[in-house]
């Protein structure tokens, strides 16, 4: 794990590009140890998400069809463990909500499970039957929103995203999404 | 039908209430914009029937739809310069969730009633294109600073709080910030116009005009929601409407709710001229006679009936849409907006020929209903947007 976050860092380091470039493999080691990962390195975690925001996603998934879901899969992952670990996100869950991510301009789809009883959040790469909520948007927006460099409520409000469900359930989810991005900022 | 659902029992009273308070005093007060004492003491006498925007009432007054409309459409028949003054109000309702300087500053006034509002949509350059603001919002630190000019903006010169919609340059994407007036003060010029002369209309500077974070819009609904508040205690629109706030472009959604509220209010102005047109025509002897006993009196009468009532079904019509949370609400309210706006110059000028010369005296309400209705074409979107949104909803297509 060591050497691989040593490689993470040195990633870190290196241009948008040349980072986006060391993605894939650096995604196929993650593959499988992420929860170790975040757990104990929260902050290089939300270091490289943060850095994941510069990044053209629908692009990137559309070059890197195989990762795409390794990609998400690592967000999610991150997330769940964030959650986890912060009172301050499972303060804010209260009800079950299940939500299906489409992206609109490449193909990634994911899915979120928030569990009101546990004050759990998971998620990953396709998609679930029947979801309280869908949102669909650009890559770019959708990815932004789950890593905090969207405003849930002001994305909603400028149409970065569209959301498709019952509206007291979407605008439970908002409070939760932005307390997610505080916890790693 | 939703419509008076209550027998007409709330029409009834809100109409009694109305002539008593209000109808000896309109002719006088509409003659200038109103001070912010004139628009406390006549919103105070709606306050009166849970009309307003404090805590509690809002969710009475905006919060149902048939309320709202039937309030719309009766104050209007006595005085539309009130029902838009009292309407355009309405961004008081935000102080509530605002940041703590604003609610410090304004918020037992909010609680008393007194608390006026104003919406500051549109600027010098852009008139109808509402979609691109050239006020900007830059952020400095955890201040926003706003830059830019407004006009044409109800109650402005006598308003508490603005919620002005800007640039937000930070996140490069349109949003609303509420600037009060304690803290963050604004310049304010009165501008005279052809009618709804009881209106504050005015123009608004922003000149490097600072406000705490936590009053651009997002965030106030943001916060609130962390906080545990429901949707519906933030904007006290119904659920229907807030609704359509996920299905469509949240300032479309509230267009859609304005437009239908336009639309009863241009009801409200054809049915006061309707009525004093045909006692008119009843009284009124030319050539010794009674002058409806012409036809071409009686043709009046039935075009302006005609366009009455259309408005009034096409005006319910929009309005069944949004309490379902129609798709087509949008299209709906437009198309309604568009027309009875129209229908109300048509109606209040026949009813302005029926009376001849009388009708041209200014102590006589006829040419006052006149203007008001020709003002009806032009805010919330000119009839001529209200067709392009319209053919937009229909084709997908946009011709503006």
């Amino acid at each position: 794990m060591s050497e691989l976050t040593d490689c993470i860092e040195a990633s870190l380091e290196k241009s948008a590009d040349e980072l986006e470039a060391d993605l894939p493999d650096l995604l196929a080691d993650l593959d499988g140890q992420t929860r170790e990962f975040v757990q104990e390195n929260p902050g290089l975690f939300g270091r490289l998400v943060g850095r994941m925001d510069e990044m053209e996603v629908a692009p990137f998934v559309e070059a890197n069809p195989q990762t795409a879901d390794q990609f998400q899969n690592f967000l999610w992952t991150g997330m769940e463990v964030i959650v986890a670990n912060s009172p301050e996100v499972q303060e804010q869950i209260g009800q079950d909500i299940t939500v299906n991510f489409e992206a609109t301009d490449c193909p990634m789809d994911g899915h979120m499970h928030v569990d009101g009883s546990e004050k759990t959040l998971t998620g990953g790469a396709g998609t679930l039957e029947d979801p309280t909520l869908k949102i669909s948007g650009p890559a770019d927006n959708l990815v932004g929103l789950i890593t905090g460099a969207i405003d849930p409520v002001q994305g909603f409000m400028s149409q970065q995203y569209e959301m498709d469900g019952p509206v007291a359930t979407g605008t439970q989810l908002a409070p939760i999404m932005g307390s997610l991005s505080e916890s790693f900022e | 039908m939703y419509y008076d659902d209550d027998g007409g029992e709330f029409r009834e009273t809100l109409r009694a209430h109305l002539e008593e308070h209000i109808e000896p005093i309109v002719d006088e007060a509409d003659r200038e914009p109103l001070t912010r004492e004139e628009f406390l003491e006549y919103t105070g006498v709606l306050r009166e029937l849970d009309i307003g925007f404090e805590p509690g009432v809002a969710e009475e007054y905006f919060g149902n739809l048939e309320r709202f409309t039937i309030v719309s459409e009766e104050v209007s028949r006595v005085w539309p310069s009130l029902n838009v003054a009292l309407q355009m109000s309405f961004p008081s309702v935000f102080v509530q969730h605002a940041a703590d300087a604003t609610q410090d500053a304004m918020l037992e006034k909010l609680h008393d009633g007194e608390c006026i509002g104003c919406l500051a949509v549109t600027e010098p350059e852009g008139g109808s294109d509402t979609a691109r603001p050239n006020t900007v919002a830059y952020k400095d630190g955890d201040e926003y600073v706003l830059e830019g000019k407004k006009q044409w903006v109800g109650n402005a010169p006598i308003a508490d709080v603005a919620l002005v919609v800007a640039h937000d340059d930070e996140a490069d994407t349109q949003d609303m910030f509420l600037v009060d007036q304690a803290n963050s003060p604004f310049e304010t010029e009165t501008m005279d116009k052809l009618g709804w002369k009881g209106v504050n209309n005015g123009k608004m500077y922003f000149d490097g005009v600072r406000i705490p974070e936590d009053n651009r819009l997002s965030n106030i609904v943001g916060n609130a929601l962390m906080d545990g508040a429901d949707m519906q205690e933030i904007v006290p629109f119904p659920e229907s409407v807030s609704q359509l706030f996920f299905e469509q472009k949240a300032l479309n959604a509230t267009f859609s709710f304005m437009r239908t509220g336009m639309s009863f209010m241009a009801v409200g102005i054809m049915q006061a001229a309707f009525e004093e047109a045909l006692e008119y025509a009843e009284e009124r002897e030319t050539f010794g006679n009674p002058i409806g006993s012409t036809q071409l009196v009686q043709e009046k009468l039935y075009e302006i009936l005609r366009d009455l009532e259309t408005s009034r079904h096409l005006s319910r019509h929009a309005l069944e849409l949004l309490e379902r949370g129609d798709d087509r609400a949008r299209l709906i309210s437009s198309l309604a907006k568009g027309y009875t706006a129209e229908r109300s110059v048509d109606a209040t000028y026949n009813a302005l020929q029926i009376h001849g010369g009388e009708g041209l005296k200014t102590e006589n309400r006829l040419e006052r209903y006149y203007r008001d209705a020709s003002v009806m074409t032009i805010p919330d979107g000119t009839t001529e947007i209200q067709k392009l949104i319209v053919g937009k909803e229909l084709t997908g297509m946009s011709a503006y």
